[in-house]
Parts: structure tokens; C-alpha cells; sequence
């Protein structure tokens, strides 16, 4: 095998001129072979040769990517280079290739770099645009090694920012990306690098960006832009992006040693950035310029600032009020978190007192005359579900929940109207259903799922079937109705995960008090559902929670559940703890269920990603390799199995192997019984179920199969499963595992059995052969990093 | 990384080059430098077919192959780890070897490597 990368980089580090002259000309060829490259995969290996060693012929280099990356009827026309079927993987790789060769040039020809860089940040392909942004990333960041072993200093960082300053102001959203990757590696303040130092090692190193006057330009320039970006875009997400670059940029760094200078030059950033942040929020007239999702995201990060940085202690405090005393943000900073657990403590009492009187105080006071205005408010709250984390709205379902409880026809009728007009409050519909339920209001919750019938309000459904729990917070049980099983047991799922999630744990949640009906129900799901594999998890949680009693399944309904854990493609943990709980009510089910996917796994695919099907799995429930062990009657059971087995390797066998490698006892019993025949047949299903145990092999099985048959090819299956091994640790694991064998079998020399001797005399031997093999291996591979080292 | 080939008119170009290459040392050189070049070598099986092409290379037999390794190892610029891998002692001295060859023999290196390349 040659390696090109290598032959071509050596002679690249050679001084002689016509060693030089002739990398020159490679380059000159291997651009001239990439224009004419037969397929894709020819191209790809022609620019990595060309990245090795494009330093040496910067120019040339250029030349060769930009074919690659300008040849637009190359980029958009499948199969001119290629008729694979993973055609466009293999084209994202000749771009990201093509970008490689960019990346060995940024220093050396930043000019021509920066300018491919614009040019494909704006491409229509993502792999282009990615591409772009890696080099430039790489580019603006701090290398350790540039930085201590050149003179450039923070030129390219200076380069890098100037381009992106000499855009027009007008251009610059179409390179928002690019700003926003560049802008985050330029006001980054830790520098991480490493180098291989030795053979063996590899040395990293921390440090901090020196605060000089060259650095304190760049990172203000930098902070301006990122800043004008913020303020002049019109979209809420892009708007906390940005805040989100400057947010990282006024952090200290992670590593090494900083002083006071980086310190101050980071305070005085962050004086500036309060005035932008101020910028951002409000208008002229002192309103909110901005939506509450924005202004969420800097509160939470200004009030983790004034626990740190004292020394803009009042500024921050000034800006944090104003935002504070704004009446609409105030209603978001009090009902979707954040501002209270961070004061109070999540969770704590004093949090829970204050909300709890909070919330009763905001409910007395609406009412049918105000209810208008408080709906609008509550419809501002829930837009904010946009930008703010889902889980920060717990505090609002909560208060939306004891509304619709205190206050049912005014929540009725706020819900109703965001249903009919679009808003976003019916997304928390589930809150309001629940509390009507909670308040026996049971009229009003059929009124709206009704109309959610009518209207088809398909993403409603899995909100209604939330709405459907049996006692939240463990207060007093919620009546479950006959009208709420039949709206359950009516839905369509039509393949909606999120739909037949919801409806599963409603089922599950109230199967008690219905269990006949709502047990088929789960049944029917899992059995219609093609996600029924991640319905398991919450399945396995209803059993151990008494939600559901297996005892109250019809047989025909066990008879399904038992069809859908066969038929699974992954036999996860929580598909064998269904089953171990089955097992407690039926020890022979668990058997049944084991054997039924072995069978099924006969005609699966195992290694294709789309129909993958595990029949027994690696990683087995301890629970259930006790349960199976318990069974007295297993090995009569299993014992006819191998009889209708054949002696040849068979996918079946090798699941059985991996399941009897799980349940040990029920292993060694099992091959005895299949040993003691001493017939082939059985020796070879011995065999061949030991290759799918992933234990130390059992010399002991080995000694007594090769003892009862002279048959070379079972005493040559015998020393392949000695001479092979799992994990092991240490370059030379392998050489004292096998050492460690021929000395266990050392033992045997001496037996009666002349079959056992001869075995044991041949399988030491080759043991110690394969040890000595792999020593010298190791002490090759030691030699191969050496070499690598010293290039 | 690919198979080990030569295409015809390489082996053409390269005989014509190489045919004059009588000198013991040179060949020494050139043996040396792809020690260098092809990483891993290997005395044993693993390295047939490399040996079989830089053979071709250098025109030489087994007999004078064995010659140049025995020579480089007595020299102490080779050794054979466990009689697989062999290995330079020095990396810069297989440097040096292949600067000189490139300045005597630049025509034929290019030849050679471009060879090596498939460019």
C-alpha cells in the first residue's frame, strides 16, 4: 500500500530547489487532474493531496479549488462525476475538500481566501456555506500555535473583521451567519491549542488573549458590529443570537491564568454593551422596541451579570429596573420564570408562598368587566412560546390552571376566542381543560373538545388528551368519564407521534377506571403504531406507577401486547422490563416472548439502518436473567428447540447464544444437556452459541467437546474461539490474555484422555505463538508512531 | 492509499532513466530513500509486493536486495524490528539521501514519484 499524503508532504519538506520545483509542478498537475477527474472519488483524493502540500504553491493551489468550487454545472448536476446512489454525500465531501485546501492557505493567501469565503457564505448550498464558515471560523480563531510561534499576532483577526466592517451596510443580513460564527471566534477570550510533542504525546495548552491595544480595537469594532446587527434586525430569533455572541464575549476566560488588565477591558465592554442593550429594548420613548422573548433573554443574563461583575453594579441595576417596571414585561418575567426561581430559589418555599399568593391575587381580580384586557395579556405571554424555552412556562400553565378552576366561564370564554382567532394561548390549552376538569366544569371541557372536533383542530388533540390527567400534584382523583374514553378511543392517530404519545399516557394514566375498554385501547395503538418502540418507555412507567394492572388484560389483549414486544425492533430496556412484569404473572410468557423474536429475527435484516431488528439484546435486564433462571421447567423447554434446530450456523443459534450468555445458569445447563449427547449436532450448536457470549471463553466447554470427537474442523473451531478475545487493555492485552490461556490449559497436558492431551498440546502451542505475535505487533506499532512522528 | 501499480508507461519512462543505475551507492541511496518514502516497509510477507516493485525499480534481484539491506543495517542506518518492519535510524540521513538524488537524478525522481502519484 502506498500512502500518496505522505509520499508527496516528505517531499514537500525537502530545501532542495528541484525538490521544490517539482512540488511546484505536482501541484500545477494535480490541479489540471481534478478538471478532468473521472468520478467524485478520484477528485476527492486529488484535493486531499492537494491540501498536503498546497502551501508550497499557494497560487496554483487557488487555482485548482476554484474549479472545483466555481464549476456551478459541477455543483448542481447529479451524476456527471458520480452514479452512486449516495451521490450527494460524496459531493459534500469533494466541497468540503475543496475547503480544506482553502484552510491550509489562510495565512498564507488570506486576501484570496476572505474573498472565496464571501463569496460561498451567501451560496445557495448548505455544504458551501458551511464550508465558507469553517474557514472563516478557523481563521478568526486564537490558534496557540500562530500566536507563540509566528509574528502575526492578531493580524488575522484584525484581517478577518475588516472584511466583514467593509461590507455595506445594507448587504450585511445576507452574511449574518458568517458575522455572527466570525464575531464569536474574535471576541472569544480563551486560547486552547495543542501539539504533539512526543511519539506518545500529546500536550495542551490554556491561555488568554493579552488585553492590548491592538486586541481592545478589534474586539470593540467587533462588539459594534455585532451590536448594529442586533439592533437593526427585524426578527426576534436573530435578535437574541446576536445578544447570545455578545453574551459569550464579556465572559472571562475558561483557562489559564488572566490578570487585572483583562479584567478591566472586560468591564468597560460590558459599560458599553448595558448602553446597547438599552438601545435594543427600548425605543425613543422609553416603550419596548423589542418582543418580550428578547427582552426575557438579556433580563436573565443581566441578573446573572449582577451577581459577578459589582463593579457596574449600579448601571446594570438602572437598566434591569426600567426593563422591570415595563407593565408587560413585568407579566412575563412574573409568570413564564426565570426572574423568581433566580431570586428565590427554585423550588423553595418562600418561591411557592409568593406565587401562590400572587396568583390568587391576579385571579380575584379578573373579571368579566376587565376580562378582555387580561386575555390580551395572557395572549402576549403565550406568543413569547416563540423564543422562550417551553419548560420556562411551567408558572404560567400552573396559573392558567387554577384560573380555569377559580374562574371556568371566563377561561372558557378566553380559550374559546384564541381557538377562533388563531392565538397562541390555545397552545396552553391543556392548562385551562385541566382545570375545568379539576372543577367539575366537566360541560365547558366537552364544549371545547367539541368544537376542536368540528373545527378539526388537529394540533389541539394532543393538548386535549394532556388536559385528561388523573390527579395533578397529587391532589384529589379527577372523575375520568365515559365521554373521555370514548373521545380516547375515538382519535386518529394517523401517525402523529406527538397525537398517540398524549393519548397513550391518557389511556394509561386513567386505565383503572375503565380498564377493560382503555387497556384494548393501548393494545389497538401499539399495535397500529409504527413509533410503538417509543411508546414503551411510557408504558414500562405506568407498571411500576400501578396505573395499569396486567392482571385486568383480556388474554386476547395479552395475546397483542406479547405480539408487539416481539415484533419491536430494539428489545430496550424498557421493552424487557414489560416483559419481566408479565413474567411475574406468567413465568412461561417471558420464554414465549424471547423465543418468538429469535424466530422473527430470522428473516430481518440485521445490519440495514432502515429495518434493523435486534432480537436479543447486549445490554440484558438483570431482573429478568434472574426471572428466566428461576424457571424450573426452562432447559426441558428449550432442550426441543435445539432438536428442531440444525447443526449449521443459523442467525437463530447465534441469538440463542447471546441469550443463553445472559442467563448463565441456564447456559451451562442447557450445553451440558446438548454436550452430554455427544453428538455432532450438538457439539457444533455448542460451539456456535459460544461465539455470541461475550464472555472469557469456558475451557472447561472446550476440553469436554473436543474430549468426545476427533472431528478437526470442531477442534479447529475450538482453538479459533480460544485464540480470539472481547475488549482488552495495554498495547500487549492480547499477548498476556493468550499467555494467560496456555497456562490454564497447561493443566490438560496431563490427562487421561488422549484427545484432551493431544488438544491441550496444539492449543498451548498456538497460544503462545499468537502471544508472541502480538508482542511483536506492539512493539511494531510503537515503531509506526515514531516514524510519524519524526516525519 | 492504494494497491501497488505501475502503469506501462511509467515502467517505460523509469527504465530509461534507471537502466544506467549500476552504481552500488546510488542504489544504497535510493533504497534508503524509500524506506523513507513508503512507510511501513516490511522484510516479511507484508512488504512482498512494495520489495517486488522497488526491485523493479532498481533492477535488482533478491540476492542484491538482501546485499543493500544487509549493507544499510551493518552501516547502522537500518533496522529490521522482529525481521517485519525495517526502520530508518535516522530520518534525516534518508533526508539528505534523497536531496542528492534529486539534484543527480531530478528527471528521474520526478518520473519515479509522479509514478508513485498517479499525476
Amino acid at each position: 500500500m502506498i500512502n500518496k499524503k505522505i509520499i508527496l508532504s516528505k517531499i514537500a519538506a525537502l530545501k532542495g530547489e528541484e525538490a521544490c520545483r517539482y512540488v511546484s509542478r505536482a501541484i500545477k498537475n494535480i490541479g489540471a487532474r481534478i478538471n478532468c477527474a473521472g468520478d467524485l472519488d478520484q477528485a476527492v483524493d486529488l484535493l486531499e493531496l492537494l491540501a498536503v502540500v498546497a502551501y508550497k504553491a499557494p497560487e496554483k493551489a487557488l487555482e485548482a479549488t476554484a474549479s472545483v468550487l466555481d464549476d456551478n454545472s459541477l455543483i448542481n448536476t447529479q451524476g456527471r462525476r458520480s452514479g452512486q446512489d449516495l451521490f450527494r454525500t460524496s459531493h459534500d465531501t469533494l466541497i468540503n475538500k475543496a475547503f480544506d485546501v482553502l484552510l491550509a492557505l489562510r495565512y498564507l493567501k488570506p486576501e484570496e481566501v476572505m474573498k472565496s469565503v464571501l463569496l460561498y457564505s451567501r451560496a445557495q448550498s448548505e455544504s458551501l456555506r458551511l464550508g465558507a464558515e469553517r474557514v472563516a471560523t478557523e481563521m478568526a480563531k486564537y490558534d496557540y500555535g500562530i500566536l507563540t510561534k509566528t509574528n502575526l499576532g492578531y493580524q488575522p483577526q484584525r484581517f478577518i473583521l475588516d472584511k466583514l466592517l467593509n461590507i455595506p451596510q445594507n448587504d450585511r443580513i445576507g452574511f449574518a451567519s458568517l458575522i455572527k460564527v466570525v464575531s464569536k471566534e474574535i471576541l472569544a477570550t480563551s486560547i486552547i491549542g495543542h501539539e504533539t510533542t512526543g511519539p506518545n504525546t500529546l500536550t495542551m495548552y490554556s491561555s488568554s488573549v493579552a488585553p492590548t491595544e491592538s486586541l481592545r480595537g478589534i474586539r470593540m469594532d467587533a462588539l459594534g458590529l455585532v451590536a448594529d446587527m442586533c439592533i437593526s434586525s427585524q426578527k426576534d430569533a436573530e435578535k437574541i443570537g446576536y445578544l447570545n455572541v455578545l453574551r459569550e464575549s464579556i465572559k472571562e476566560p475558561m483557562h489559564g491564568n488572566y490578570g487585572e488588565n483583562l479584567l478591566l477591558m472586560l468591564e468597560e465592554e460590558l459599560k458599553w454593551l448595558l448602553g446597547v442593550y438599552r438601545r435594543v429594548v427600548f425605543d425613543d420613548k422609553g416603550a419596548l422596541a423589542v418582543g418580550l422573548g428578547v427582552v426575557a433573554s438579556m433580563d436573565e443574563h443581566l441578573y446573572w451579570l449582577s451577581r459577578t461583575r459589582h463593579a457596574c453594579g449600579a448601571l446594570l441595576g438602572r437598566l434591569r429596573e426600567d426593563i422591570a417596571a415595563n407593565p408587560v414585561y413585568a407579566l412575563l418575567d412574573c409568570y413564564v420564570g426565570g426572574g423568581d426561581e433566580i431570586a428565590y430559589g427554585f423550588g423553595s418555599d418562600e418561591l411557592m408562598s409568593r406565587r401562590g399568593v400572587r396568583n390568587d391575587a391576579l385571579i380575584e381580580s379578573v373579571s368579566s368587566e376587565n376580562s378582555g384586557v387580561w386575555a390580551s395579556r395572557f395572549e402576549m405571554v403565550a406568543t413569547a412560546r416563540d423564543v422562550v424555552d417551553d419548560w420556562k412556562f411551567t408558572v404560567f400553565r400552573d396559573l392558567l390552571r387554577n384560573f380555569a378552576a377559580k374562574k371556568p366561564e371566563l377561561a372558557f370564554k378566553m380559550l374559546a376566542d384564541s381557538m377562533k382567532n388563531g392565538g397562541s394561548l390555545r397552545f396552553f390549552s391543556s392548562s385551562i381543560l385541566l382545570g375545568l376538569r379539576m372543577s367539575s366544569n366537566l360541560d365547558l371541557w366537552d364544549r371545547l373538545v367539541n368544537q376542536v372536533e368540528q373545527d378539526d383542530m388537529a394540533e389541539m388533540r394532543p393538548l386535549v388528551a394532556d388536559s385528561l390527567v388523573r390527579n395533578p400534584d397529587g391532589q384529589e382523583l379527577i372523575r375520568f368519564r365515559k365521554e373521555e374514553a370514548d373521545w380516547l378511543c375515538a382519535v386518529k392517530y394517523e401517525g402523529d407521534l406527538r397525537l398517540e404519545y398524549s393519548v397513550l399516557r391518557a389511556m394509561l394514566i386513567n386505565s383503572l377506571d375503565d380498564p377493560g375498554r382503555l387497556t384494548s385501547a393501548v393494545v389497538k395503538l401499539l399495535k397500529q403504531s409504527k413509533f410503538n418502540q417509543y411508546h414503551l418507555p411510557s408504558l414500562e412507567a405506568s407498571l411500576m406507577n400501578k396505573w395499569l394492572d396486567l392482571s385486568s388484560f383480556a388474554p386476547k389483549d395479552l395475546r397483542g401486547l406479547k405480539k408487539v414486544l416481539v415484533s419491536v425492533p430494539s428489545f430496550d430496556w424498557h421493552a424487557q422490563g414489560i416483559v419481566l412484569a408479565i413474567g411475574k404473572q406468567d413465568p412461561s410468557s417471558m420464554l414465549e416472548i424471547l423465543l418468538g423474536r429469535i424466530k422473527m429475527g430470522r428473516g430481518r435484516k440485521r445490519f440495514s439502518l432502515e429495518d434493523r431488528y435486534e432480537p436479543i439484546p447486549h445490554h440484558f435486564h438483570d431482573g429478568l436473567a434472574k426471572a428466566l433462571s428461576a424457571m424450573p421447567e426452562l432447559v426441558s423447554r428449550l432442550i426441543p428447540w435445539f432438536e428442531k434446530a440444525g447443526e449449521r450456523w443459523s442467525p437463530m443459534l447465534a441469538d440463542m447464544g447471546r441469550l443463553l450468555g445472559n442467563v448463565k445458569t441456564m447456559a451451562s445447563e442447557v450445553m451440558d444437556v446438548l454436550i452430554s449427547t455427544g453428538q455432532e449436532k450438538g457439539l457444533w450448536q455448542v460451539l456456535y452459541m459460544l461465539k455470541f457470549q461475550h464472555n472469557e471463553p469456558d475451557l472447561e466447554v472446550f476440553i469436554k467437546i473436543v474430549g468426545l470427537t476427533d472431528n478437526k474442523k470442531i477442534w479447529a473451531e475450538c482453538m479459533a474461539a480460544l485464540s480470539s478475545a472481547g475488549g482488552v487493555y495495554g498495547e500487549d492485552g492480547l499477548a498476556r490474555i493468550f499467555k494467560a490461556r496456555a497456562e490454564a490449559l497447561k493443566p490438560f497436558l496431563g490427562s487421561e484422555n488422549s484427545r484432551v492431551k493431544t488438544f491441550a498440546e496444539e492449543a498451548i502451542k498456538n497460544l503462545l505463538d499468537h502471544a508472541e505475535r502480538e508482542r511483536v505487533e506492539a512493539e511494531e506499532e510503537r515503531e509506526l508512531r515514531r516514524i510519524e512522528f519524526e516525519g | 492509499m492504494e494497491l501497488v501499480s505501475v502503469s506501462e508507461s511509467f515502467a517505460k519512462t523509469r527504465l530509461k532513466y534507471l537502466d544506467s543505475l549500476n552504481d552500488f551507492g546510488e542504489k544504497l541511496m535510493f533504497y534508503q530513500a524509500f524506506v523513507f518514502l513508503l512507510p511501513p516497509f516490511y522484510m516479511d510477507e507484508r512488504g512482498q509486493a512494495k520489495r517486488a516493485m522497488m526491485r523493479d525499480i532498481l533492477s535488482i534481484d533478491e540476492a542484491e536486495e538482501s546485499e543493500l539491506v544487509s549493507h544499510l543495517k551493518r552501516t547502522g542506518r537500518l533496522k529490521v524490528i522482529n525481521g517485519g518492519l525495517m526502520v530508518l535510524v535516522s530520518a534525516d540521513d534518508a533526508k539528505v539521501a534523497l536531496e542528492e538524488l534529486w539534484m543527480s537524478k531530478a528527471d528521474a525522481m520526478s518520473t519515479l514519484i509522479d509514478g508513485f502519484l498517479g499525476i
